[in-house]
């Protein structure tokens, strides 16, 4: 019976430890969550200095982060701005959940996921990095999307996320030889949320001919259930694609294929159109990846949305 | 029934609970009828747990435990006699009946497609779970009874005995004589005095499946294997040996333990295989209890090692061995091969006396034999076994195209993390070996099961996955 309660109690230190890691210990997490909590503190401020006014929030994954300058969106619209991007590994519905819980009646809220997530069957379930940022933030539903999908999390959820995992592990030890962090830091804050890191990779990989066409099932659900909870706390929600580095001669075959995919999302989000239908194909534009926009680039890719943007809500 | 699964443990302890629920009652009411009450109870967790896999599993099961029955039935009479007619067309019969859902579940797409031409329809792709397993056991414990009539086994104890739960779906493959016994006198509770042995065991079985097994499982999946590059295709067999052995050898560990639980002593099917010296050794040591039935019911019934066509005899079981895993060329070339190697062992003295060299022979045997094992694509398997025998496929510059293998460096990293514990748990065994331990030993101190614990929980994969001896 001893070896039995050493055993209990080791699985217990195992589960603090490892809690402990992928959590409160994790650069990453640590990294975003600052991040959230400069956002949080930047609305919490505009709101008190024009309680009435609308804001403009964008969420997605870190394609959104790099990508969505909320300051030239606040030029050319008029109306505050915030961009809510966070790494893509967080979940569809804890990038979505986040944002809808900032929101409040009157706002507008543009969904820049990636269409990968909503173009293959998923089941959307919850990151390390979701569960460490909802438990940071003290609503551990939010992993799951919280009160936006009305699910929570379950006790085998729970036992599993508290886990780092051999992948995580296996990084910690590596970066800790080599002396290294989280691969961006707080001087990569910029205005209102966007990202922004000094980091220029020569060679980049080029996205080749896509073949997705269609929303998943799941993904189409997912949007379904996301507008209907936007639509209760009377936030308008629109769609605009993120842009994806892509070779010159799969440029003209994917942009048909995300014009698909778009008058899919159409049905159920209203979508903008950029011009682009999130294709771009000069790699000067892009940051450390083919997702990943550099200053330059998310000012081009900034204008183009936000005098969509600006049509559509007639300002 | 995947022992590594939360829905396992969650049902084995509702079955269990609920079963001592029962047996309380029955003691408060009928005292005498308890032993009864746990032997019911025992074989509805077993049938609980096959028919919580699928229908499928759950008939497929029944279908070969009610024919062997008859048998058992037959036998126990002494109504077999090898020289009437009767008697030979009755086993016959019963020996097709029971061999009836594997041959069609299994066997059929490959015999009528693959070997005859004809094309036809596959009859479904899942596989009843642990068929090829019980229908050698029952088949085993049906000839053990022709053999040596006794008195009939009660149906509740072989039923038992089939059901087992921790030993149905992936063996050992226990014979009568070894469980038989332990099953008739039963009682379905925790045996307090097995706890630690047993927590052991499991411990050490789960690591092996959940640190290793699993983790090469996922990672396997995104390697990016150039056929032609000798390096890449031997990194690929090595992955998968390391695999199948901790997969296979953490689920034996398991049922060991939950045997234990219940007082019952399964048999160890692995006894630190890849130490082996040559394949004799090595298969004496690998599926202890496959090759045992493959001895005992197929290589000495055709004369064994004392017939002048021991040869033969030898290459046979290893065909039959080969087929047994799967139906396909390629596991019938991987049984062919390891007959070859036995038999070469056995031929006299061994070729070197250099041990060390003896093992990294026997070794990198196996390891390149399983590439006949995994490789389903016919095609790559003849580009990959060309370039594992071609010197030009061992260029340096496929040397330095190893890393392309993986599509992400975080890969390679954990790869690296994983491949060195199992180096470690190896290293242990080899440690036992030196010091004349018994198998897995060392492995099984408390201080080592205690850090096995802790790594489980922080290395398990975030996701489940089968046993790879499901398939089979």
């Amino acid at each position: 019976m001893r070896f039995l309660a050493a055993t209990i109690a080791t699985s217990l230190a195992a589960y603090a430890f490892g809690f402990w890691l992928s959590v409160p210990a994790n650069p990453e997490t640590q990294f975003w969550q600052h991040v959230i909590g400069l956002r949080n503190a930047e609305i919490s401020q505009v709101r008190k200095e024009d309680p009435n006014s609308p804001i403009i929030f964008f969420t997605g994954g870190s394609t959104c982060a790099f990508s969505i300058d909320p300051n030239i969106i606040e030029q050319t619209c008029g109306l505050p701005s915030f961009n809510l991007g966070l790494p893509v590994s967080a979940g569809a519905k804890f990038l979505l959940h986040q944002a809808l819980e900032k929101c409040r009646k009157n706002d507008v809220l543009i969904v820049c996921l990636e269409p990968d997530l909503l173009a293959f069957e998923s089941d959307f379930e919850p990151t390390t990095l979701s569960f460490g940022l909802a438990v940071m933030a003290g609503d551990q539903s939010a992993a799951v999307g919280g009160t936006s999908f009305g699910e929570r999390l379950s006790l085998r959820q729970y036992f599993n996320l508290m886990r780092p995992g051999p992948g995580y592990t296996s990084t910690r030890i590596a970066k800790a030889a080599a002396g290294r962090g989280y691969r961006y830091e707080i001087r990569d804050i910029r205005y209102h949320g966007r990202i922004e890191t000094s980091v220029k990779k020569p060679s980049l990989p080029l996205a080749g001919e896509g073949s997705n066409t269609t929303l998943a099932p799941s993904g189409r659900t997912l949007l379904e259930t996301f507008q209907r909870a936007a639509s209760k706390k009377g936030v308008t929600v629109f769609y605009a694609m993120p842009w994806l580095l892509t070779a010159e001669s799969s440029a003209e075959n994917n942009r048909t294929n995300n014009l698909q995919i778009l008058s899919s999302i159409q049905s159920i989000i209203p979508t903008i159109d950029d011009g682009y239908q999130g294709v771009a194909t000069d790699p000067l534009l892009f940051a450390d990846s083919a997702q990943h926009l550099d200053a330059a680039g998310s000012a081009i890719r900034t204008q183009a949305l936000a005098g969509a943007l600006r049509s559509i809500l007639n300002r | 029934m995947n022992f590594a699964s939360y829905d396992f443990w969650s049902l084995l302890m509702a079955c269990f609970i609920g079963s001592q629920l029962v047996i309380g009652l029955t003691k408060f009411f009928k005292p005498d009828t308890s032993q009864l009450t746990g032997k019911l109870c025992l074989a509805a967790t077993g049938l609980i747990l096959l028919g919580a896999e699928s229908w499928l599993t759950l008939g497929a099961f029944l279908w070969v435990v009610s024919l062997s029955w008859i048998g058992v039935l037959i036998a126990s009479a002494k109504n077999f006699d090898k020289h009437a007619l009767k008697s030979r067309i009755a086993f016959v019969i019963l020996l097709a009946g029971q061999l009836a859902p594997l041959l069609y579940y299994k066997y059929w797409t490959f015999l009528l497609k693959d070997c005859l031409g004809i094309a036809v329809k596959t009859p479904s792709v899942i596989i009843p779970m642990g068929l090829s397993f019980y229908t050698f056991q029952k088949i085993g414990f049906w000839i053990d009874t022709i053999k040596n009539p006794t008195s009939r086994p009660k149906l509740l104890d072989y039923l038992n005995f089939c059901a087992f739960f921790p030993q149905i779906v992936a063996g050992p493959i226990e014979k009568k004589a070894s469980l038989l016994p332990q099953i008739e006198t039963i009682r379905y509770k925790i045996h307090r005095a097995n706890i630690e042995p047993a927590l052991k065991w499991i411990v050490l079985g789960l690591a092996y499946k959940l640190i290793i097994a699993d983790n090469i499982g996922a990672l396997s999946g995104k390697f990016r294997i150039d056929s032609a590059n000798a390096w890449q295709v031997w990194f690929e067999c090595f992955a998968f040996a390391i695999r199948i052995y901790f997969d296979f050898a953490g689920y034996s560990f398991i049922a060991i333990g939950l045997g234990l639980l219940l007082g019952v002593q399964l048999t160890l099917n692995f006894r630190c295989p890849y130490w082996s010296s040559d394949l004799r050794e090595f298969w004496r040591n690998w599926h202890i209890t496959l090759g045992t039935w493959l001895r005992d019911y197929i290589y000495l019934p055709l004369g064994g090692r004392r017939a002048k066509w021991w040869v033969a005899n030898t290459v046979i079981v290893f065909l039959v061995s080969g087929i047994w895993h799967g139906a396909g060329w390629g596991f019938l070339i991987w049984g062919l091969l390891h007959g070859i190697g036995v038999v070469f062992c056995g031929l006299g003295k061994p070729w070197t006396r250099f041990g060390l060299l003896r093992w990294a022979v026997t070794f990198a045997y196996t390891t390149a034999a399983w590439l006949f094992f995994f490789e389903n694509d016919p095609q790559a398997l003849q580009i990959k076994a060309i370039s594992l025998c071609n010197p030009k496929a061992y260029g340096l510059g496929f040397l330095n195209n190893m890393p392309d293998v993986f599509t992400e460096i975080s890969d390679a990293f954990t790869l690296a993390l994983i491949f060195f514990l199992a180096i470690a748990f190896l290293a242990m065994e080899a440690y036992g070996i030196r010091k004349n331990l018994e198998p897995y030993q060392f492995s099984r101190k408390p201080a080592i099961c205690l850090l096995l614990v802790f790594l489980t929980v922080l290395l398990a994969p975030m996701e489940e996955s089968p046993f790879i001896y499901f398939n089979f």
